[in-house]
């Protein structure tokens, strides 16, 4: 009889179970997808084409990143409404600094800067305040869309610098999207702070319980701000590469309604609306499930009125999904 | 366990609904040739019935902005019928018509025209929601060498590159014209246009900001001036909260103008809460001069409440549209790049016997 591996303790237990319960809950979805790839691969005409794949991957990433910043959120029982809109108005005061000095790294990071800025107005609210994280992220919402409709009077910023476009919107040998790529280099290095770092632990400990984090030394403030301030990121990376994209940004890149797909990826990939739960590798996967749901129904010239109704039942079902998932938490 | 079957089972679901939701077309080698279905005027079928059974096919790939009014119905089927109508004499069996919607989302709309290229379509129209952000997307028509029309949005001024055509209306004519006829019959009637009021559409719309230009400099031709501009962005409610703050702030209007006569319903409900909603020739009448033609707006003409309409002339752009499309699909197109179709400027007093408007058509 071999030696019964003693089961591990202390910090070492979290981090075991926490390991494991990743594994078991993505396999699901891995397989899933590998299933229905397979599946539409054959039923599909051009759904399996390295350009169809690609562009799958590419709007896999605009509702993915934002979804990357939703997951940290979720994980607190929090929420970010504002994400779209964020995206949309740091695009366009960032577009508006690139197109008066066309000088792209600065437009980058004003892109950036600007979409922070919004998450620490998120977070200062949230973490410091106390506000609740719903009305807070709805009047950032209507801040978002007051702003960018007061300085675009409803156009777009286009006439940004050729660079810009050259970098953000191209592709490494002529196939792979730099989208794509940076898509999933930021999914890695936020599934390395998810699982790998103390942050990453104490998170999910004040997702689970933010009073008994607190007694156990977390600082919970600290963690709650920062999410969103993530958030906020995630948003201004996303305004970047779908500015690179459409060759302009407007406030019709942002529109209230994507936040549907957001969070529906999100809690396909098994983050919780009631906190405590969620995964990158998840969310990744959840984004591109929305990808290709939207990409296959386009490809099978299913009715759009048929759509409103298939990711109506996708978004309840998902819902239903995640009370199954809270029950089985609360067992 | 419960867990990960119920993701299985709810994805599967899905997935089962999708593909029961998709074209039903065999494929066209194994079925027999069969006639293109007559286009229904009533109903829109952008998947399923027009699919060809064989021979050459012409795959016709639509973006729509949004699909939620009457006019992309009249459009949509507008343009169907002609394809099919003409096809036969550009070597083509059959059309097959995939026609999306996106949710006016610009990113969305680039997504879908990217499903559009990949799908082989011989050519793409486009509604675009971002008159900027469509030039991405006219961009990868080209680069993937398939033909673009624009549908009434044109790009932005001074954006490139080019759609291989556009097809839209006059819209600074329209309503310069509409308004020139307008103004002419009020005075006619002896009326004296007084604090007239304007609604607007969205400001990043071209055709909005052309027809109140074209409003603007035909009442300027008749010595008048608009007393104030209530923007609506296209959105009735918009439209009702603007429109009700102007006309308290303009009791002796007695002048309406409005952008698109789908808003007209807003300007009805702030008449008659002011008890001025009555038809041309009671007491208290407020003249009104719309644009589009939608059936609420012929409805509201026949019975005497607007007296003035600049209306698409659907056919017009359909014929223009057709006479080009497949001149350009076989790279012979020498014409235009631009198509505007001229509006149909149409009165209260001559509406009863025009049947043929697309409002009129599309009323039930």
């Amino acid at each position: 009889m071999g030696k019964k591996e003693a089961p591990p303790t202390g910090t070492a237990a979290v981090k075991h179970s926490l390991t494991e319960k990743l594994k078991n809950e993505n396999a699901a979805l891995i397989l899933l997808v590998i299933v229905s790839m397979i599946v539409f691969g054959i039923t599909v005409p051009n759904f399996m084409t390295v350009g169809n794949i690609f562009n799958l991957l590419v709007q896999a990433s605009t509702i993915g990143l934002p979804a990357i910043g939703l997951t940290f959120i979720l994980i607190t029982a929090g929420n970010d409404l504002s994400l779209p809109t964020n995206m949309a108005c740091s695009a366009i005061l960032g577009c508006a600094v690139m197109q008066k000095t066309q000088n792209t790294f600065l437009g980058v990071i004003a892109i950036l800067a600007i979409a922070v800025c919004f998450g620490v107005i998120n977070g200062f609210s949230v973490a410091k305040l106390k506000m609740v994280p719903m009305i807070v992220t709805l009047a950032i919402q209507t801040l978002n869309v007051g702003i960018s409709e007061f300085y675009t009077q409803g156009t777009s910023v286009g006439g940004l610098p050729q660079s810009f476009y050259r970098i953000f919107s191209s592709s490494l040998f002529g196939v792979v999207p730099v989208s794509v790529i940076i898509f999933l280099l930021t999914a890695f290095v936020m599934h390395q702070i998810l699982t790998k770092t103390v942050f990453g632990r104490e998170l999910f400990q004040t997702g689970i319980n933010e009073k008994a984090a607190r007694v156990n030394g977390v600082n919970t403030t600290r963690i709650l701000f920062v999410i969103y301030v993530i958030g906020g990121f995630m948003a201004g990376i996303s305004g970047v590469l779908m500015a690179a994209r459409l060759k302009a940004a407007g406030t019709s890149m942002g529109p209230v309604s994507a936040f549907n797909n957001i969070i529906c990826a999100c809690v396909l990939g098994g983050a919780s609306v009631w906190g405590g739960k969620g995964t990158i590798l998840g969310t990744l996967i959840g984004s591109i499930v929305m990808a290709i749901i939207t990409n296959v129904m386009n490809l099978l010239n299913v009715n759009f009125f048929v759509t409103y109704v298939v990711k109506g039942i996708i978004i309840i079902l998902v819902c239903y999904l995640d009370v199954l998932r809270n029950q089985e938490k609360e067992r | 366990m419960k867990r990960k079957l119920a993701i299985v089972l709810s994805l599967a679901f899905v997935i089962s609904a999708i593909a029961g939701c998709g074209s039903k077309e065999a494929p066209a080698a194994e079925a027999p040739a069969a006639e293109a279905p007559e286009a229904e005027a009533d109903a829109p079928e952008p998947a399923e019935d027009s699919a060809p059974a064989g021979g050459k096919v012409l795959k016709v790939g639509v973006s729509w902005a949004h699909y939620n009014d009457a006019l992309f119905y009249a459009w949509g089927d507008g343009m169907e019928q002609v394809l099919k109508d003409n096809c036969k004499d550009h070597g083509f069996d059959s059309v097959e018509w995939i026609s999306l919607v996106a949710e006016d989302d610009a990113s969305k709309q680039a997504s879908d025209i990217s499903d559009l290229v990949t799908q082989g379509c011989d050519v793409i129209i486009s509604y675009p929601f971002d008159n900027q952000a469509i030039t991405s997307s006219v961009q990868e028509c080209k680069d993937a060498g398939i033909p673009i029309v624009l549908w009434d949005r044109n790009i932005a001024e001074g954006a490139s590159p080019a759609p291989d055509l556009f097809v839209g209306l006059d819209t600074y004519n329209q309503a310069y014209e509409a308004g020139k006829v307008f103004f002419q019959e009020m005075i006619d009637a002896g009326e004296t246009p007084t604090d007239i009021i304007s609604i607007i559409g969205a400001t990043n719309d071209n055709n909005a900001l052309n027809r109140q230009k074209g409003f603007e400099d035909a009442a300027r031709e008749f010595n008048l001036t608009i007393a104030q501009t209530v923007p609506s962005d296209w959105d009735s409610e918009k439209a009702l909260t603007g429109f009700t703050a102007a006309f308290q702030a303009h009791p002796n209007c007695n002048t309406v103008l409005i952008a698109s006569d789908f808003i007209v319903t807003a300007v009805q409900t702030v008449l008659e809460s002011n008890d001025a909603w009555h038809v041309n020739g009671e007491d208290g009448h407020i003249w009104i001069c719309s644009q589009d033609g939608f059936p609420t707006g012929c409805e509201f003409m026949q019975d005497g409440y607007m007296d003035c309409s600049g209306m698409y002339s659907v056919e017009g752009m359909c014929s223009d549209f057709s006479d080009a499309i497949f001149q350009i699909i076989d790279g012979s197109y020498a014409g235009e790049a631009e198509l505007y179709s001229d509006p149909l400027i149409v009165s209260a007093k001559d509406i009863a016997g025009m049947s043929d408007l697309w409002g009129i058509k599309y009323a039930e």
